[in-house]
């Protein structure tokens, strides 16, 4: 019996030791847009700042994919998690709001847009000249690329049906050259693709809204005190030199992070609503 | 005794002739050599047009035209000898279009229409420089010219001395022995106090002498 109460005892001892060791480290999510090797080179930077800034060592997890890491962060299995503004908002709309640490600033702006374009010579000028007309699609789950673009043709009374052809091309560039060669006589890309091939005859029929950019979420059951050091340190990173060549290797156009909260995407939130209704989910 | 080149101006012509006719022969075995040349260069670029038309044909009908720019571009800079690559849609406009820096004076332009199932998808245009055929030709052509005309100027004064030494000199001297007879025959024959005519066969004077010019042909008769 006194060999048992040890055998308990020790049990116990380890456990508190195994939870003592998990509040020693930070998991920092990543959905998988690129090849995991490629993100944990471009974030190994930033982990080592933000371990050097709380104290605790950051390990990088790559989730398999983007529902695998929604439901990590949504379960608190994660501390701090990179998401897109769509998985944000799914993330909302699923396991309620998370904490956000900060967003993305690309060019100096922390929304991002698209456009609908179509060739300068073309006879389109409004969005619901688009019936029966050939459309060109970036890739289903693509926000600028497909999610708006779809929205805003149905809220123009242009539904799928009433396209004579629309396809997914998986690329951005290859949307805007398949525009200007002829093949479609419309289609939905990134605000930067769009002026990239501008000068080669493309011009706007429509502008998207602009939306949130990338974001960094924490665990709703990360300490208060580590949230604050994190959030800090994230939107210090544009004010110095080591935070710039950080941001820079994260993504080449990032020169900054800003603070954000749930409401800056809420135009997406209607967005994703109402194409839920018509039957498209990203 | 001094003969004169002059004395041999056919045979000098004669072999400058055969030397014309020589290079004649050389430069039209390396036009010939050339059009060769030209032609396998172009067998070649046509080849490679049909390569690149495979690419772009599955590309197109993927509509991965950013797959056709970075191909198109790679395949330009990776040959050097390519001046421009360029891809036209059937509406005019360029899907892709590589320029190299340096111009060149021989180009040599070649256009495909790459199809399918009857629709032109997209037009191939390339520009290939051939002046590396045309350098290294021009190298060939001078070296082949300058070592024939140095063969046969060796040859030629090889050939000249020998027949000097075999058939000329001799031949010279027994002429040089002759004149030397007639010119010893007619000191003689003037200086001779009789009047002297020589008749040939037919009855007709061919040679008299002084004294025989003093006198009336009468007088003979």
């Amino acid at each position: 019996m006194r060999y048992l109460f040890s055998i308990i005892i020790f049990l116990a001892l380890l456990c508190t030791w195994t939870t003592v060791d998990a509040h020693d480290f930070l998991t920092l999510g990543i959905h998988p847009y690129l090849p995991a090797t490629e993100l944990v080179d471009r974030f190994t930077p930033l982990a080592d700042y933000l371990s050097r800034k709380t104290g605790k060592r950051i390990v990088i997890e790559i989730a398999k994919d983007y529902k695998d890491h929604i439901d990590k962060i949504g379960n608190n299995k994660l501390d701090i998690a990179f998401m897109g503004p769509v998985s944000y908002v799914s993330l909302v709309e699923k396991y309620g709001k998370k904490p956000i640490l900060a967003r993305l600033e690309i060019k100096g702006k922390p929304t991002f847009r698209g456009a609908i374009i179509t060739a300068k010579n073309s006879g389109i000028k409004k969005l619901a000249d688009l019936k029966k007309k050939r459309f060109a699609f970036v890739d289903p789950e693509s926000t600028m690329g497909h999610l708006v673009p779809r929205y805003m043709l149905l809220e123009a009374g242009v539904d799928a049906k009433d396209l004579a052809v629309y396809k997914f091309l998986y690329n951005h560039h290859n949307v805007a050259l398949s525009v200007l060669a002829g093949d479609f006589d419309a289609g939905a890309v990134k605000e930067d693709v769009f002026y990239e091939y501008e000068k080669r005859g493309l011009r706007v029929i429509e502008w998207t809204p602009s939306l949130s950019e990338h974001n960094f979420v924490a665990s709703s059951m990360l300490p208060g005190e580590t949230f604050k050091v994190l959030q800090g340190a994230l939107l210090q990173l544009k004010y110095n030199k080591e935070g710039k060549a950080i941001l820079l290797k994260m993504q080449g156009n990032l020169t900054g992070m800003v603070s954000a909260s749930d409401s800056d995407y809420n135009n997406l939130r209607i967005i994703l609503r109402r194409l839920k209704k018509a039957g498209i989910q990203p | 005794m001094i003969v004169p080149v002059f004395g041999y101006r056919r045979a000098i012509i004669s072999f400058a002739a055969i030397l014309l006719i020589f290079l004649g022969i050389i430069v039209a075995v390396i036009l010939a050599h050339e059009r060769e040349m030209f032609d396998a260069a172009r067998a070649e670029a046509e080849g490679e047009m049909e390569l690149m038309g495979a690419f772009v044909q599955d590309a197109i009908l993927r509509h991965d035209y950013s797959a056709v720019e970075q191909f198109l571009t790679h395949w330009g800079i990776d040959h050097k000898e390519i001046i421009e690559l360029k891809a036209t849609a059937p509406n005019n406009f360029v899907i892709s279009q590589y320029k190299r820096a340096e111009p060149s004076k021989y180009i040599f332009p070649f256009k495909k229409a790459i199809r399918y199932a009857g629709n032109n998808l997209v037009t191939l245009e390339m520009a290939r420089d051939f002046s590396s055929i045309r350098n290294s030709l021009n190298r060939f052509i001078l070296r082949l010219i300058a070592g024939s005309v140095l063969f046969m100027g060796l040859l030629g004064t090889a050939l000249w001395y020998s027949l000097k030494k075999l058939a000329l000199i001799p031949m010279e001297r027994e002429i040089a022995i002759r004149r030397e007879a007639e010119k010893k025959f007619r000191t003689l024959m003037e200086s001779a106090p009789d009047a002297m005519i020589f008749v040939n066969g037919d009855g007709n004077i061919v040679l008299v002498n002084k004294q025989a010019e003093k006198g009336s042909v009468n007088h003979f008769v």
